[in-house]
């Protein structure tokens, strides 16, 4: 079932896209957080999309995310280092 | 010839950054809180440590307010038998009382504070409210608002404050009035008001409630509407 797993360079390549994901997400961390404190620019240079109280609920959810984005791409890398010694 | 050049170099930065913390240690106990002889915050009230004024950070929809109390007027309208208008001393002139009151933003910060103020039922008293008017909106100067039921205003002796901590309001707390909106999150309690407006609109949401925050701002329920 899992043998693609056996497949280092695609798992490396997943675990790069939990890397670029886990940027992205704490981007979205930084600008739900000025949208909660410095909503007066954010909210109208979002259009309006960021408000504080969306930017609050998403701050949040978006904490989450982030930290398991992270586990996973440095728990891959390290995985995968560990796989390339023993072999 | 790298090591003594770096050598060289600290030997001249560290004497100016020694001349710098004397300056700066020396400029601290002689900032103008120390050296004023005027009114001074309070720090502790009845055993009990207060936060300072400068810990409540700065949230408003649009910056601090400046009111003139040459034109400043506190319009007590809606259901009520006698609008008023009533001017800074006017408010004043009613009965007063002090509390400590923590407040709590939604941003996560919160400051306990010694309020002093009017009872805002005791204003509305001199209005006269009529029966239907379940909702209090309050009005601000920056175009702010935000309601409280009647009932929570009469049942928690809720204020409209004058003084913070021992000293009256700073602009950027909002002076001349603020609701002291006890138990409700911060943004129940509004600034620079200019307006007590009774209503028997139950479906109100202020400047925050329409814009997803709850209308009920009880501190100790949920923040968002469902």
């Amino acid at each position: 079932m899992f043998v693609w797993l056996e497949d280092k360079r695609r798992i490396r390549r997943i675990g790069r896209w939990f890397g670029w994901l886990s940027l992205a997400l704490v981007l979205l961390t930084m600008l739900t957080g000025y949208g909660i404190t410095k909503f007066r620019i954010v909210d109208p240079l979002t259009a309006g999309i960021l408000g504080k109280a969306v930017s609050q609920r998403w701050h949040e959810t978006v904490g989450l995310l982030v930290l398991a984005a992270l586990a996973l791409h440095v728990g891959i890398a390290l995985w995968s280092r560990w796989r390339g010694a023993q072999d | 010839m790298r090591q003594r050049g770096a050598r060289r170099a600290l030997s001249r930065i560290i004497p100016l950054m020694a001349a710098w913390l004397v300056v700066a240690c020396a400029g601290a106990g002689s900032g103008p809180s120390a050296a004023s002889s005027g009114p001074v915050e309070i720090r502790q009230y009845q055993g009990q440590n207060l936060s300072a004024i400068s810990d409540i950070l700065e949230t408003d929809i649009a910056g601090p307010q400046h009111v003139s109390l040459d034109t400043y007027r506190l319009k007590v309208s809606g259901l009520v038998n006698k609008p008023l208008e009533l001017t800074y001393d006017q408010v004043l002139g009613y009965d007063h009382f002090s509390k400590v009151v923590t407040l709590r933003c939604v941003d996560g910060w919160d400051a306990t504070i010694l309020w002093e103020g009017v009872r805002i039922t005791d204003i509305l008293a001199a209005a006269g409210v009529r029966d239907g008017a379940p909702v209090v909106i309050f009005h601000a100067v920056d175009g702010y608002t935000s309601s409280l039921p009647l009932a929570y205003l009469q049942a928690n002796d809720i204020l409209l404050a004058y003084n913070i901590n021992g000293l009256t309001l700073p602009a950027e707390q909002g002076f001349p009035f603020m609701v002291v909106a006890e138990s409700k999150w911060g943004y129940k309690w509004v600034k620079w008001v200019d307006g007590i407006e009774l209503s028997s609109d139950t479906s109100y949401r202020g400047y925050w409630e329409s814009r997803g925050y709850d209308n009920n701002g009880d501190g100790s329920g949920p923040m968002f509407e469902p």
